[in-house]
């Protein structure tokens, strides 16, 4: 155990401490069906820390939106917009001059997806995304998603 | 190994439970001013959440959740102590994909960290020059990694201007670096509006190589194993670096002074 503090003492002095904590954002897709064609998709984004992430409908100028976009499947209509769900943070950010529009701790964005036929298939998609917080912003990346449905 | 992540993520639940009030509070938070108050008195929090990674990498050297986990923590930890943990990985988990991952993110954090030579770069300027790292070899370059996009760089840029402004004829230059690749016109419109008077370039990204992990040789950020910005790197005038600072603006100005009043 001594050992082991003797260790970390050297670690602490050598190592910077940071505000980033640990990976700013895991996310996480699924399904839910509605009914024999309908199906609800999820594309979830859990922030960790102090870690935020923008709205697709945040302005021009100001931080990248979040974009989603879904290969194109002929056994499959999209219903209507990927709708957000979760607390949206609104301000108005004169670095920009615009209204930043983003999502702290958890926001879940979600299409409805109607089948053309009642078979399997696969939903394959992406969602480009950025992170910020006070100190830091990480560039825009890309998630790739896969979802099956029965 | 399921078992150790586990483990380990139990641990850090068991400090966000110790900090949740203080979480919370940060989250609804809306004034930007009692929010950055928050953040400070939060800072405990953010230390012992990385100390659990660390502390796990201690006991778990050769654990495949080790090599998983470390690449998480290239852009806070040092490179001594990056060093140390690859090598305690032994040599099958330095061959896994992890491990040579992380080899590789290591090696382009030294690149662009005090001690190693600058990697030449050449790209052409908002002016439509051409423009390459080499070309200012005799003076003192402030590499600024920066977007329109990122406010923290945005904020920094009245500071970095105060010092170009007091050190520009004593011998620096500064070129700014944007990830702006994908939008040139916000590039354009940020310098046009933040009124930044130095050279500046595009990092030179290439998406398609990037998600399919191609190296990129015009990759500025790459060259330097940049992650997050702003990022502010200082190279001597024989070409090496001599310092890398994140957005605090306290280290580059003792710097400065230091080599430039005497």
């Amino acid at each position: 155990m001594k050992k082991l503090i003797f260790c970390l003492g050297i670690l602490l002095t050598s190592a910077v401490m940071s505000a980033e904590a640990q990976l700013p954002v895991t996310w996480s897709f699924s399904a839910k069906k509605l009914d024999a064609k309908t199906y609800e998709v999820y594309l979830t984004a859990t922030l960790n820390g102090d870690w935020h992430t923008y709205s697709q409908s945040t302005p021009d100028g100001g931080p990248v939106p979040t974009a989603i976009s879904f290969s194109k499947n002929p056994l499959l209509d999209f219903d209507g917009k990927t709708k957000e769900v979760g607390k949206m943070e609104e301000h108005f950010e004169p670095l920009f001059g615009v209204n930043v529009k983003q999502f702290s701790s958890k926001v879940t964005f979600v299409q409805k997806v109607k089948l053309k036929a009642a078979v399997k298939t696969t939903l394959n998609g992406s969602v480009t995304f950025m992170v910020c917080n006070d100190e830091e912003c990480m560039p825009p990346t890309k998630e790739t998603l896969s979802i099956s449905f029965q | 190994m399921q078992e150790e992540y586990q483990s380990l993520t139990r641990l850090k639940n068991k400090v966000e439970e110790k900090y949740k009030k203080q979480l919370d509070s940060l989250r609804i938070e809306k004034d930007n001013e009692k929010n950055a108050a928050i953040k400070k008195r939060l800072a405990p929090y953010f230390a012992e959440m990385d100390m659990q990674d660390y502390v796990f990498f201690d006991k778990h050297p050769k654990s495949y959740v080790t090599a998983y986990m470390l690449r998480f923590h290239v852009g806070d930890l040092t490179l001594d102590s990056l060093d140390l943990f690859y090598s305690r990985l032994g040599a099958a988990l330095q061959q896994s994909f992890y491990g040579k991952y992380i080899d590789e993110e290591i090696a382009r954090l030294r690149g662009g960290s005090p001690g190693s030579k600058a990697k030449n770069f050449e790209a052409i300027d908002i002016i439509g020059n051409k423009l390459s790292l080499a070309d200012f070899k005799g003076k003192y370059v402030l590499i600024d990694f920066w977007a329109s996009w990122c406010s923290p760089c945005r904020k920094g840029n009245p500071h970095l201007k105060e010092l170009y402004a007091t050190y520009k004829d004593k011998g620096m230059e500064i070129i700014g670096i944007s990830d702006d690749d994908r939008n040139h016109d916000a590039w354009k419109k940020a310098v046009e509006k933040d009124g930044l008077p130095w050279k500046h370039v595009l990092r030179g990204l290439d998406i398609q190589k990037k998600l399919s992990n191609e190296p990129n040789d015009r990759d500025i950020s790459e060259k330097f194993g940049i992650h997050t910005l702003p990022t502010k790197i200082l190279i001597d005038p024989f070409g090496m670096i001599i310092g890398r600072y994140g957005e605090e603006e306290e280290a580059l100005d003792i710097k400065l002074k230091e080599i430039f009043i005497k």
